[in-house]
């Protein structure tokens, strides 16, 4: 700092030049008894010098009175304009938290209502999980299906070992037939023997003449027997005929009995084992989606309740400029009071006393300005952070 | 169906023709199913059959029975992919040996 050195009087520059020496020694000697050994002095000297600087201030206070008038004036717009601009930033600042606040409040309303659909979504969820996961599953009943073919192609061949089995039974019958037919024919050769002997007799009795007649009888007989016997032989024979085509068309019918065609089974066993695969694979996929969408449903409500709880930034927006405001409310009357005081500091003659009076005032006004200020920084206990508070959501 | 059997080892073979269904029954009953003792082990070739239905199973169960259910010791050899699908679903890989 620099100041022409005629308008300052010769002890005003000695002042300055103590005070100038002191910062120099201080900044150059670091010793812990010169600091309040210069203070002193400094002090001392300042003091002397303010002694005699009152006139000064009293001899120039006196040579405004002559242009009163043009001060009061400018002190007066400085006022109005200072007043009024503190009362529009008050007024545009309540503004500005109103819509704030509904904004919020809206915001948090919205927050909230997707909050709650989410909280539906996931419950819905859980219970189609556990439908998925309850007692009649598809896989169960492919499985069971799949028994049930089983159990059906063991029927199916089961029946085919029996029928078989009566079959090969009846073959065995059907042989037994043609053994009796072999031996009916026995019988057969038997008669015609039998015939041929009785021919024989009956010309041995005609040679024998008038004693032979009874004999020619006997033999007449025997050949009659012979016949009778050979058609009763024939008509066996026919009936084991007929017997022996009824069980060769049974073993045909069983037969076709026990030709099942297993195609259709297996056919049905490829889809039914083609459908659990799949079913397998959808209900893995359908599943492991159903987690994924848990899981995000889950980082949803989180996610909004994280910034329900940042909202309550304008809580503390609202205590901030609420304070804010307060101040610029004081601002407005201390700049009232206080440019009225210089105004008249200013442009009334006063006498020492009372312009000492009205400065020391002003100071006043100031400080107990200052002090509120410093109280309030200290006093209501402001909320920093956002993350201090948990909210609960239901 | 060609028959044949081994004496020394006293293993019978059957070479089935292109089918194996009702029609051969009587054949292999000739073969196999008689009266007489049971060979020791049977072989059942597979390779020329086409169609086949459930009579087959019948007689090879038959068969089975007659040899001596479990103590049986048949073999059914060359089948193809078509009828060892068949075979599986009739539970026939618990009572025979595929091949």
């Amino acid at each position: 700092m620099s100041l022409p050195s005629d308008l300052l009087p010769r002890r005003c520059r000695l002042a300055w030049l103590v005070s100038a020496v002191a910062l120099l020694l201080m900044l150059v000697w670091h010793a812990a008894w010169l600091a309040p050994l210069l203070l002193i002095a400094t002090v001392a000297v300042w003091a002397y010098q303010a002694g005699t600087a009152v006139p000064v201030a009293a001899v120039a206070s006196t040579a405004p009175t002559v242009s009163a008038a043009p001060v009061r004036e400018a002190l007066e717009d400085v006022r109005s304009a200072l007043v009024d601009e503190l009362g529009s930033a008050a007024r545009e600042l309540h503004q500005g938290l109103d819509v704030l606040h509904d904004a919020v409040s809206e915001l948090g309303g919205g927050f909230n209502g997707l909050s709650n659909k989410t909280a539906q979504q996931q419950s819905l969820l859980k219970q189609i999980i556990e439908v998925q996961d309850g007692d009649v599953s598809v896989q169960d009943f492919a499985k069971r299906t799949s028994d049930l073919l089983e159990h059906f192609v063991g029927v199916i061949v089961t029946m085919s070992r029996e029928s078989l089995r009566i079959v090969y039974r009846i073959d065995g019958m059907a042989k037994e037939m043609d053994a009796v037919f072999g031996l009916l024919k026995n019988v057969n050769t038997i008669a015609e023997e039998t015939n041929l002997l009785a021919l024989n007799a009956a010309i041995e009795a005609a040679r024998a003449g008038e004693a032979g007649r009874g004999f020619a009888v006997v033999a007449g007989e025997i050949r009659n027997l012979a016949s009778n016997s050979n058609e009763l032989n024939e008509q066996i024979g026919s009936h084991v005929e007929r017997a022996r085509a009824a069980m060769e068309q049974l073993s045909g019918l069983i037969g076709a009995m026990a030709s099942q065609d297993l195609n259709v089974a297996l056919s049905a066993k490829g889809g039914i084992d083609a459908m659990t695969a799949h079913v397998t694979e959808t209900d893995a996929r359908t599943s492991a989606a159903a987690d994924q969408v848990v899981e995000i449903s889950r980082g949803l409500t989180s996610d909004v309740s994280t910034t329900v709880r940042s909202l309550q930034f304008e809580d503390i927006l609202r205590q901030l400029i609420g304070q804010t405001r307060e101040r610029l409310t004081e601002l407005q009357n201390v700049t009232t009071e206080c440019t009225r005081d210089i105004e008249e500091l200013a442009c009334e003659p006063l006498a020492a006393e009372a312009l000492e009076e009205r400065s020391q005032r002003v100071r006043s006004r100031l400080a107990v300005q200052r002090e509120k200020a410093r109280l309030r920084s200290r006093g209501p206990a402001l909320q920093n952070s956002m993350d201090a508070g948990e909210i609960e959501l239901f | 169906m060609i028959v044949h059997h081994d004496n020394q080892l006293d293993c019978l073979t059957l070479e089935m023709g292109d089918r194996f269904d009702f029609s051969i029954h009587r054949a292999f009953r000739d073969a196999c199913l008689g009266d007489g003792k049971p060979s020791r082990s049977y072989v059942i070739d597979m390779g020329a059959v086409t169609g086949m239905d459930s009579s087959a199973l019948g007689m090879l169960l038959l068969l089975r029975e007659h040899a001596g259910s479990d103590h049986a010791d048949i073999r059914i050899v060359n089948t193809s992919p078509e009828l060892r699908k068949t075979l599986r679903v009739a539970g026939f890989d618990k009572l025979f040996t595929l091949h």
